[in-house]
């Protein structure tokens, strides 16, 4: 490595070494072969497994599955490893740390003691030995997406909270996420990043006109590279969940809500980034359900955890579902609802929501729906958010029905005596008293 | 990225920012700490990819440490140098939050006291920046009066990117090569005011040598109030 400022000796030199670039640096070698998957297990290997032939499907031993010719097996990468200082994999775990610095003291991330040791034991759970490694940071962002770097910093978002049902489809996820981590994906792609640009930058010195097309062969060879290790991690969740003994079969059901949500998107972008870079939802709804099938059939027992996933997310979902409502994105919204009531504990919160939905949108129409859904929560099962009576007075006011609106006002303030908005509120209740 | 594009665009101005060239009289109002230095050395790729060097930004921070520390004790002035320099990992959430805050206003005076296109009018020709006076916070926890913020970027061609700038330069196009670029900003712990600011950018330097590091802090802290 030297300096831009060549002396004109370097030249021939500089050119010499160019063309052995991408075997100059070591790479951390992880005990897996970097940037494939696995071969299928040898036949000689120790532990004797069923056939290793073409026709394998799901869950060949503990450790490993097959699908479609690939193996994925748990590794047996040491627990705590820190890649040696001068490989590519330092530069970026030392990056991570940098940023986890930032994200520790984030101003969107979420500082509560219970859930986050509640995510920290799903985690330890999926991750097993692994555990310490792995650092859980929620983030209040509400969109379904989860962050693994490098350097174990681990983000989840309160918008995959929102929409996993039970403890399983959020350990599918998490195990993911985790997977990503043991097969040291962020540090294959970085190389793959750096040999593509850097293969780039001589064909183009070297062809002129042709760069831009083989620019674009290669940011499509980059994102298929992407695709490749999330079905990778997709299978890495399958097998983790295997082993913590979570119901495999519910990692499917994540993506199959999710391509309802999608769909009920009117204008939906065709080129949604995170569709460049992920596998195509209803690929991996399809493959993980088969393989979740698969999996599921060879354990004795597998859970949901879905009471426990819902006593800890129940009394945190106001906000995560006022923060969905604030994305302006009402079609997609109202089929996440939808989903939501299906099986929902609290019917009566959702449908408040509903009603918000309504109220907010202010469409033809929308006033009398958000009334009639703030009637339905408080008919359903489960208890309404206090302020449910202020939207519904609000709704009334704006149509000119004083004494219904006086009245909601009311039972506002007689629901919620200690509201921060408690003075604008008498006075609106005294303004339509005398009008 | 943007910051780097920043540095590159000001190359050409040289000058410190200050607002005063002489810190507090009396010796026990002289005390600044050198907060953890931010840096990170890179290769940069044939192709323009930057990668971080764990090892050259380790020997990189020493070499800065050792530079610092050498440089200030000239000054009239006690060096705080916190026990745990490298990581900010001892301060709690309020006090992390002055670091990031001072962070983004240094980065806010490179933006806008060295691109004339960016100058804010409101500003006018004052150098009035603060982090305000909750930099006390940072007070307590030192024991000190100014506090001074280092950061550093230092990238290195690979040889692949040599040919490439080769290959460019017979074709009649530029390509950038590394740069060494960096900002230090100086803050009044008692009223968070930014006192003196500097940043230098540069295709020369090397942070991996010790001697070109206490060079580049030199040059860093030109004009250094004494």
């Amino acid at each position: 490595m030297i300096r831009s400022r060549a002396s004109v000796g370097l030249i021939a030199s500089a050119l010499v070494l160019a063309a052995c670039q991408t075997a100059g640096r070591t790479v951390y070698e992880a005990p897996l072969r970097q940037g494939e998957l696995l071969d299928p297990p040898a036949a000689t290997e120790q532990k004797q497994t069923a056939a290793t032939t073409q026709s394998d499907f799901g869950l060949v031993d503990a450790d490993t599955i097959a699908h479609d010719g690939r193996y994925f097996r748990i590794t047996d990468l040491s627990p705590g490893e820190r890649p040696s200082p001068e490989t590519l994999e330092a530069g970026l775990w030392q990056s991570m740390d940098r940023v986890e610095q930032q994200t520790r003291t984030s101003g969107n991330r979420v500082d509560d003691t219970e859930l986050n040791a509640y995510l920290t034991e799903v985690t330890c759970r999926v991750a097993g030995e692994h555990c310490n490694d792995v650092r859980v940071y929620v983030m209040r962002v509400p969109a379904f997406n989860a962050t693994m770097a490098p350097n174990g910093m681990m983000q989840v978002w309160t918008g995959l909270l929102l929409r996993t049902r039970n403890e399983a489809q959020l350990a599918g996820v998490l195990g993911h996420e985790v997977g990503h981590f043991l097969r040291r994906h962020s540090a294959q792609r970085m190389k793959n990043v750096i040999e593509t640009t850097n293969f780039l930058a001589f064909f183009s010195a070297a062809t002129g006109g042709w760069g831009s097309i083989a620019g674009l062969f290669a940011q499509g060879q980059l994102l298929a590279f992407n695709r490749d290790h999330e079905r990778e991690a997709d299978g890495y969740g399958l097998l983790l969940m295997n082993r913590s003994g979570y119901d495999p079969r519910e990692a499917a059901l994540t993506w199959s809500n999710l391509i309802r949500e999608h769909d009920a998107n009117e204008d939906k972008d065709e080129r949604d980034p995170f569709l460049s870079t992920h596998p195509a939802p209803e690929e991996r709804s399809k493959i993980l359900g088969e393989l979740g099938a698969a999996v599921a059939s060879k354990m004795t027992t597998s859970e949901k955890g879905r009471d426990r996933f819902l006593e800890i997310m129940l009394p945190r979902r106001a906000a995560w579902l006022r923060d969905e409502l604030n994305q302006r994105s009402f079609e997609t919204s109202n089929e996440l609802f939808d989903i939501l009531l299906e099986d929902d504990p609290n019917p009566a919160e959702i449908l408040f929501f509903k009603g918000e939905l309504h109220r907010l949108r202010g469409e033809e129409g929308d006033e009398q729906m958000a009334i009639d859904f703030y009637v339905e929560s408080l008919q359903a099962a489960g208890t309404p958010p206090a302020e449910l009576h202020r939207s519904k007075g609000l709704v009334h006011n704006r149509r000119g029905a004083h004494t219904a609106a006086k009245e909601s006002f009311e039972a506002y303030l007689e629901a919620s005596p200690n509201a921060s908005d408690r003075l604008i509120v008498e006075d609106m209740i005294k303004r339509l008293a005398t009008s | 990225m943007a910051t780097l594009a920043v540095f590159a665009l000001t190359a050409c101005v040289q000058t410190a920012h200050k607002t005063t060239g002489e810190l507090k009289s009396g010796s026990e109002n002289r005390r600044i700490v050198l907060m953890p230095v931010d840096i990170e050395l890179s290769v940069l790729n044939a192709g323009g990819v930057n990668e971080p060097r764990a090892d050259w930004t380790n020997a990189g921070r020493e070499h800065v440490r050792t530079a610092l520390a050498a440089h200030t004790a000239a000054f009239e002035a006690e060096i705080v140098v916190p026990d745990n320099s490298d990581i900010l990992d001892d301060l709690d959430k309020e006090q992390l939050q002055i670091v990031k805050l001072a962070n983004a206003v240094g980065s806010s005076i490179l933006l806008h006291e060295y691109l004339p296109q960016l100058k804010l009018p409101t500003k006018k020709d004052q150098f009035d920046w603060t982090i305000g006076p909750d930099a006390k916070l940072l007070k307590e926890k030192y024991d000190a009066d100014y506090a001074l913020f280092v950061f550093l970027r230092d990238s290195y061609a690979s040889s692949g990117r040599v040919a490439v700038i080769i290959i460019g330069a017979i074709l009649g196009v530029g390509v950038q090569g590394g740069i060494q670029a960096g900002t230090a900003t100086l803050v009044d712990l008692d009223t968070g005011q930014v006192v003196w600011f500097n940043r230098l950018a540069r295709a020369s330097g090397d942070l991996r040598n010790g001697d070109a590091a206490t060079e580049t802090i030199k040059l860093l802290l030109t004009e250094f109030p004494t």
